[in-house]
């Protein structure tokens, strides 16, 4: 869906913004004068230095370029891990799992509401047998893996399913390495998940950064994402301003289970590469800026670790357009260009032909190549942040954190991030900017190529087709019936005497406020599902078993409540 | 022009209508609702039936809130607490038009759904058109219709904001205002107007920190009513359904502390909707004679006091 | 008089699916042009749209989903249309689309299938058009 065209000369040609895409007006020259209330040292200072401005580290990219990952996600296992090993001999060093959508909003495929999406977006990996057949084989010690689920259940339990795998294997759990988005404010905000109210959200994201601290150091249990409220409408300053709450709210109720942020290390953000090129390479530096600040001056964190933080990047899904689908191939390099130039740790570039279904292979292939060429044949990421000392980009970086700043004030102003989220202001901000997108695209005071400028009648020819005909076919009614065959069958053949206790200890962990993340892991082992996973915790939370109140608890747990 | 918008509903299509709302069926009512909404040809033949076999044993229950206060869980809540002991639930989800398109965004659905499928509940939208007279003239006579459906249980959620929609507790039974803890805007919010409407408090999300304050806020402003008429508080947990039943049973109370006025408040409530309808017709008098007035008043030839002298003459000729 | 009878539409999601911009983006758009548009949220079932469709007496029901299931969804929703006996109201279908998608649609008398990228005008003149 899109607004109508506004008339541009495609020859001629005029800039119609003063303005970057999150509404900074813009001077048409920076000099001196502009960065002369800046200091090196503590404004920028060297890669590798306090506050972090220019980089983590001081040779950044000569030693160790950035990870490169995509989220892989088929509708079956045996695809799925085909695939891994796939990109893993093109280049892709990190490992996104993800899964159905379904599972994402804490249900079994059994249950009646899975039937309209079940296996679309990922695997149904409703049990630790399905997450054995999608990792056979792939090195769990050496990989690097993301989880990057809508529901917070999921980050609980597919880290436990992971664990669950290393431990039956023999693998060493101190070798995991990788990050759980479990974002709470995120979850609820962008996707208004039903597993769990924000109360149980906000609980089981801190047991599963606990037990993460505590048993798998290599593993950043929480990596606030401000790349779905970005897509949501929420601009650059409201999309790392969002991050910097969520993360101060967490090290606050870390605090408050005797982790320090010594302990609990570097910080990790997934941020958004946007389109416009300037103010997201300003946003990836300033948001390292402000958070080595916020660790060192509210947290006194002491370690160099502590107040690091590490971007993982996702490059912005809505940017990229079904129309002309090729000119997404310009806006993607860009994206990546921005990454590379704001020295981000990790990156999840979004494929040409995104726009109009799951990614292809070749697509894919073409964006690690693009990576590919900018490295070897461009040859950018040879000098850490080059972009350092521009008059511009310096005003703009502290520009934003004067605004970012504000923003955080009207949070904490607000009684707190989640304050904000269940008085339903963070949906109205939300919301209020995405609306204003939609005015400008139709205005034609934004102009999206392709889209509502430049297209003309039989401008698209055969390359374009080409990425559209690649199209994504959702599974069969007869596929999505064997599937619920398959965990009926599953649920049937466990060793229920073996199971039950371990859900009971997951019912009375919850109800006794005690960690869940072990419970979660051992019963995982023997069986659990993510729904009866999710439908016990919400009983021993005192709430009705089904999120979805379709489905009775099952006799077992019932039981369970019961003794 | 278009044959689907001017359905125009035949006497013996009213005669349909009236027939299924009376075997209770659900197409009868919507399509009625949608009848009065739309101010079509028939209307009046349709109210005055509703009115004439509506029954005044149900009870109408107003749930007035701002966003962030809970209201669709608590109302959730209530709708499956009065379904678990057999009663039928009609809710009439009261929603702002847009007054620069005419459209509108009528959102309480989102929340509701866990009644969707259930027979025994009915949820509508309703949005304020100008021409029936605003919100509180529309949902006037939704209650007609809902109450010769019989429901049980009528239950009439609103945002609160602005006269029309406080205009609204004049034609229910007990007015439900809710409040949480913790957002300074509620109180100051509640202080226009709703704060008098009141028969009952409700402090949802109750558990939060705060709550004590509020309660406080709260008997601050009640305090100087006789203490038999002052409106009980009651504290709820709504998504752990904790207090819907000390609700339900204020609810009760309030309802029965009314029965022995009932007849007072019920001449009251005729007098109001007598006076409200003759108001929303003369406006629509008004409107065919106001251009041209306006045009003199513009000319300066005569005042806007002298333009309304001479509209009183002219009502009921045109 | 001045009170033309409005169209009312229900934007409704079915299922699981987490997309909801597309569903966002036509509710404000269809306000815009001066339609009543009730949304139902995500997570819904096709009963629960078919009954908020039928007492709403909404004149078309828009179904939303980018998981590439629309023909599943649609499929369902009509059978409970049917049900209800409100097979009177009009469904449309917009997201991810296949062209085969769409003919199975069609086949079922599901019209106005609006893949990624349709213009908005394209969906507002079908909605108006089913009224002429």
């Amino acid at each position: 869906m899109d607004t109508s065209e506004a008339k541009v000369d495609r020859m001629a040609g005029h800039m119609v913004r003063t303005a970057t895409q999150s509404s900074i007006e813009l001077k048409p020259i920076y000099n001196a004068d502009d960065i002369k209330h800046l200091f090196y040292e503590g404004d920028m200072g060297d890669p590798g230095t306090y506050p972090f401005t220019r980089g983590l580290y001081p040779e950044m990219y000569r030693n160790r370029l950035w990870l490169k990952s995509f989220i892989v996600s088929y509708a079956t296992a045996e695809e799925t891990n085909q695939a891994f090993r796939q990109y893993i001999d093109n280049g892709l060093t990190d490992l996104r799992l993800l899964c159905d959508l379904p599972t994402q909003s804490g249900i079994d495929p059994d249950h009646p509401s899975a039937w309209n999406s079940m296996m679309c977006g990922g695997v149904a990996t409703y049990a630790i047998n399905v997450y054995e057949k999608m990792l056979e084989g792939l090195p769990l010690g050496k990989a690097v893996f993301e989880f990057a689920h809508a529901g917070m259940s999921s980050f609980l339990y597919f880290y436990g399913l992971l664990v669950a795998v290393m431990e039956n294997k023999g693998v060493d759990i101190k070798k995991l390495r990788g990050n759980s988005i479990n974002d709470p404010i995120r979850t609820k905000l962008v996707y208004g998940c039903p597993d769990f109210p924000t109360k149980v959200d906000r609980r089981i994201c801190l047991d599963h950064i606990e037990y993460s601290v505590r048993n798998t150091p290599n593993w950043r249990p929480i990596a606030p994402n401000g790349v779905d409220p970005c897509q949501g409408g929420m601009d650059a300053i409201k999309e790392l301003g969002g991050c910097l709450a969520v993360a101060s709210q967490v090290m606050k109720d870390l605090s408050d289970r005797g982790i320090s942020i010594d302990e609990y290390g570097p910080m990790v953000f997934a941020l958004d590469a946007e389109s416009d090129f300037f103010e997201t390479i300003a946003k990836f530096r300033l948001a390292r800026k402000m958070w080595a600040k916020i660790a060192k001056e509210q947290f006194g964190a002491k370690t160099k670790r502590a107040m690091q933080l590490k971007i993982g990047i996702r490059t912005s899904g809505l940017s990229l357009t079904s129309q002309k689908p090729l000119n997404n191939a310009a806006r993607v390099t860009l994206q990546i260009l921005s990454c590379v130039l704001g020295g981000v740790n990790s990156l999840d570039a979004s494929s040409i032909d995104e726009a109009i279904g799951l990614p292809s292979l070749e697509a894919r292939i073409f964006n690690l190549d693009t990576q590919h060429v900018i490295t070897h044949e461009a040859n950018i990421p040879l000098v850490a942040d080059p972009l350092g000392g521009s008059y511009y980009v310096e005003w703009l970086t502290s520009h934003m954190e004067q605004e970012v700043n504000k923003y955080l004030a009207e949070i904490e102003a607000r009684g707190g991030v989640f304050s904000c989220l269940e008085s339903g202001w963070l949906n109205e901000v939300m919301e209020a900017g995405r609306l204003k997108v939609q005015r400008e695209k139709a205005e034609g005071k934004r102009l999206i190529v392709g889209v509502n400028a430049f297209r003309e009648e039989g401008e698209e020819g055969p390359i374009n087709s080409a990425i559209r005909d690649v199209a994504y076919k959702a599974p069969t009614v007869a596929a999505r019936g064997e599937k619920v065959a398959e965990v009926r069958a599953y649920k049937a053949n466990r060793d229920m005497r073996r199971l039950k206790p371990l859900l009971k200890e997951l019912y009375r962990a919850t109800k006794e406020g005690r960690n869940t993340q072990r419970a979660v892991i051992a019963a995982a082992k023997e069986g659990m599902t993510i729904g009866e996973c999710v439908g016990v915790i919400r009983v021993g939370y005192g709430i009705n078993y089904d999120p979805f109140r379709e489905i009775e608890m099952p006799d077992f747990v019932r039981e369970i409540v019961k003794e | 022009m278009k044959e689907h918008l001017n359905r125009t509903p035949e006497t013996s299509r009213i005669d349909e209508i009236i027939g299924l709302i009376k075997s209770r069926n659900i197409r009868g009512l919507t399509k009625a609702i949608s009848i009065v909404e739309n101010d079509g040809e028939g209307k009046e033949d349709l109210l005055n039936d509703a009115f004439t076999r509506g029954s005044n044993a149900c009870i109408t229950i107003g749930f007035t809130g701002a966003p962030g206060t809970g209201k669709s869980t608590l109302i959730n809540a209530i709708i499956r607490q009065y379904r678990q002991i057999g009663k039928t639930v009609g809710v009439i989800a009261v929603d702002p038009t847009s007054t620069f398109s005419g459209g509108a965004v009528l959102g309480d659905r989102i929340r509701m759904q866990e009644h969707n499928t259930d027979p025994g509940v009915f949820i509508r939208s309703l949005a304020s058109r100008k021409a029936l007279g605003g919100l509180s003239e529309a949902t006037k006579f939704a209650l007609y219709l809902y109450k010769a459906f019989a429901f049980d249980v009528i239950i009439v959620e609103t945002l609160g904001v602005g006269q029309d929609e406080i205009d609204v507790a004049k034609y229910v039974d007990v007015t439900v205002v809710l409040l949480v803890p913790g957002y300074g805007d509620n109180i100051q919010m509640a202080k226009a107007g709703i704060m008098e409407i009141a028969d009952i408090f409700v402090i949802n999300k109750s558990d939060r920190p705060g709550a004590d304050l509020l309660t406080n806020q709260v008997l601050n402003t009640v305090h100087m009513k006789p203490e038999n008429e002052r409106p009980p508080i009651v504290n709820t947990i709504a998504d752990k359904d904790e207090g819907i039943k000390n609700l339900i049973e204020a609810i009760t109370l309030i309802r029965n502390r009314t029965a022995p006025h009932w007849e007072e408040k019920y001449r009251q409530r005729i007098s109001e909707e007598i006076r409200s309808s003759v108001f929303s017709h003369l406006n629509r008098e008004v409107n065919h004679h106001l251009d041209e007035m306006i045009e003199e008043v513009l000319r300066s030839s005569i005042t806007p006091i002298e333009a309304s002298k001479r509209i009183l003459p002219m009502i009921g000729t045109s | 008089m001045n009170n033309e009878r409005k169209i009312r539409v229900l934007i409704a999601k079915v299922g699981c699916d987490i997309h909801e911009r597309g569903a966002l983006t036509l509710l404000t758009s269809l306000r815009d042009e001066g339609m009543e548009v009730i949304y139902t949220g995500r997570y819904q079932t096709p009963a629960g749209v078919a009954h908020a469709a039928a007492s709403e007496d909404v004149d078309v029901i828009a179904l939303s989903d980018h998981t590439g299931s629309l023909p599943i969804i649609a499929e369902s929703v009509l059978a409970e249309l049917k049900k209800l006996g409100a097979e009177d109201i009009k469904v449309m279908a917009g997201g991810l689309l296949t062209l085969h998608d769409v003919k199975d649609l069609e086949k079922m008398g599901v019209t106005g299938n609006c893949g990624p990228g349709t213009p908005l005008e394209v969906i507002i003149n079908h909605i108006r058009g089913i009224f002429v």
